[in-house]
């Protein structure tokens, strides 16, 4: 599909500069136009430099070619616009090293994120890739909230994480990579999954 | 398909600050990469407040996080090998006794405990001299407190507030020497039993614990120590058997010349044969 006949996904009608805002066009990966407020992509550290070192200007936006984002694909990129306009205009938390961290999910944010686990990591991994700190906040903390009084195997199920066997062949591979604590950590671990690791938990 | 080994490893420890204690051992049993990863970084459990509740039957620990309700494990020693109890589980080993057991979770526990503490408390309270012999209580009690000393110094507990119901000046002089002394509020020695007749005070007064502590309070035990090591507390509430006239004058000048003190309260316990002046 070209670029020129790609679906056009608003995601906020309100964004559209019906004031002469100024606003971007983006490209997922698999070729999916977004246009996004200036306001919202400030709260994307990664693509507020982008553009400032861009300087295009509102007829530049139009005339030249959407900016790729290439390794992120639509339905995630599409979470995370509607996130930043969403929280437009919102302070950037700055992590001041306060423990604990404390941190709320509002509404708009538990809707956004009622998704499939895998689409999840997805918007989390882009999150990361954006540094939009708020938007990767409240998605590390409703990940950690899924862990709650789980067992490990029902652990395994949310977290898409390996089964005994692919995590045998990661062993595998690693001690061929003649890691000289591969094997004491095998030994530790197999030892660990004997006595139920920790006595109490 | 991304999962959450899939993060890149700043997230995945972002993650693991979100969770608590139990998630993070839970975690740590799914699977080898995930071990190794908590092992490695070693994510903060962010505990507010242990209790450890000492008896010479049985070790009650009950661990609060910032993320919830208080955690009881409770460590039995049944016939010399221990039956661990929680919420949810019952298990019971033969091989190991229950002071080795706590200690081993306890230390692990620590491990992960990179926060201040709100509360560390500590309750001796009584055996059950009945069920096993004077000796062999001696010998628990002075276990029990020798590992603890090892642990604590060991991991040098940041923590605002301590509360300890111990019978035994030494081993609060001991736990109290391994508190890190920065961050420590408020200490709080009592003895609910009343079987103390005097706290003897000489050689806690010297820690830097002591010094730097801000509050005090000491219910139930009368204390045997000059004055003015209490002068320095912004608030102290204590029992003294006797309080001597020099002793007050001094308290006037401490009292007019600081700028902290600004509160203590003297509990006075006279007996009866101080009155009738027989013991002199």
């Amino acid at each position: 599909m070209s670029v020129e006949n790609a679906p056009v996904v608003d995601v906020d009608e309100a964004a559209i500069p019906v004031e002469k805002k100024m606003y971007y066009r983006f490209e997922s990966n698999d070729k999916k136009e977004f246009r996004v407020s200036e306001l919202a992509i400030q709260q994307s550290e990664t693509l507020n430099r982008l553009v400032e070192a861009m300087g295009y200007t509102s007829e530049d936006v139009e005339n030249k070619p959407a900016i790729a984002i290439e390794n992120i694909d639509g339905k995630t990129l599409k979470l995370v616009f509607q996130w930043c306009e969403h929280h437009k205009g919102e302070a950037i938390p700055v992590d001041d090293g306060s423990v604990p961290k404390i941190v709320e999910i509002p509404e708009f944010d538990a809707k956004l994120m009622d998704i499939d686990n895998g689409l999840l990591f997805k918007l989390i991994w882009a999150a990361d890739y954006l540094n939009i700190v708020q938007l990767l906040n409240v998605s590390c903390k409703k990940v950690a909230n899924m862990a709650q009084g789980k067992t490990p195997a029902q652990l395994r199920r949310v977290y898409l994480l390996p089964s005994d066997e692919e995590d045998e062949a990661a062993k595998r591979a690693a001690q061929e990579a003649q890691d000289p604590r591969a094997r004491e950590v095998e030994e530790e671990f197999e030892e660990r999954k004997r006595q139920g690791g920790n006595s109490f938990f | 398909m991304v999962s959450l080994l899939g993060m890149p490893d700043v997230v995945l420890k972002e993650i693991l600050d979100y969770c608590d204690l139990k998630s993070i051992f839970t975690l740590r049993k799914v699977c080898y990469n995930l071990y190794n990863f908590i092992d490695t970084i070693v994510p903060n459990s962010h505990l507010t407040d242990i209790e450890i509740t000492f008896t010479t039957q049985s070790i009650l620990l009950s661990i609060t996080s910032s993320h919830g309700k208080p955690v009881p494990i409770n460590y039995l020693n049944y016939s010399g090998g221990c039956v661990l109890t929680t919420k949810t589980r019952k298990v019971s080993f033969d091989d190991v006794d229950n002071i080795e057991m706590f200690f081993t979770d306890f230390e692990f526990i620590l491990r992960y405990q990179k926060s201040v503490l709100n509360s560390f408390r500590l309750d001796w309270s009584d055996g059950s001299p009945n069920k096993c012999g004077i000796e062999k209580r001696i010998s628990t009690v002075t276990r029990f407190f020798q590992n603890l000393n090892v642990t604590l110094k060991k991991y040098q507990l940041r923590v605002e507030n301590i509360l300890l119901e111990i019978k035994e000046h030494e081993f609060i002089k001991s736990v109290v020497s391994h508190i890190h002394p920065e961050e420590l509020q408020r200490i709080e020695i009592s003895d609910p039993f009343g079987d103390l007749s005097i706290l003897n005070l000489d050689e806690i007064v010297e820690l830097d614990q002591w010094k730097m502590a801000k509050e005090l309070s000491i219910f139930n035990i009368p204390v045997s120590s000059a004055i003015q090591n209490f002068a320095h507390f912004t608030r102290s509430n204590i029992s003294m058997e006797c309080i001597s006239f020099v002793d007050l004058m001094k308290l006037k000048e401490v009292f007019e010349s600081s700028v902290t003190f600004n509160f203590i309260f003297i509990l006075g316990i006279p007996k009866l044969s101080n009155l009738l002046g027989t013991h002199r």
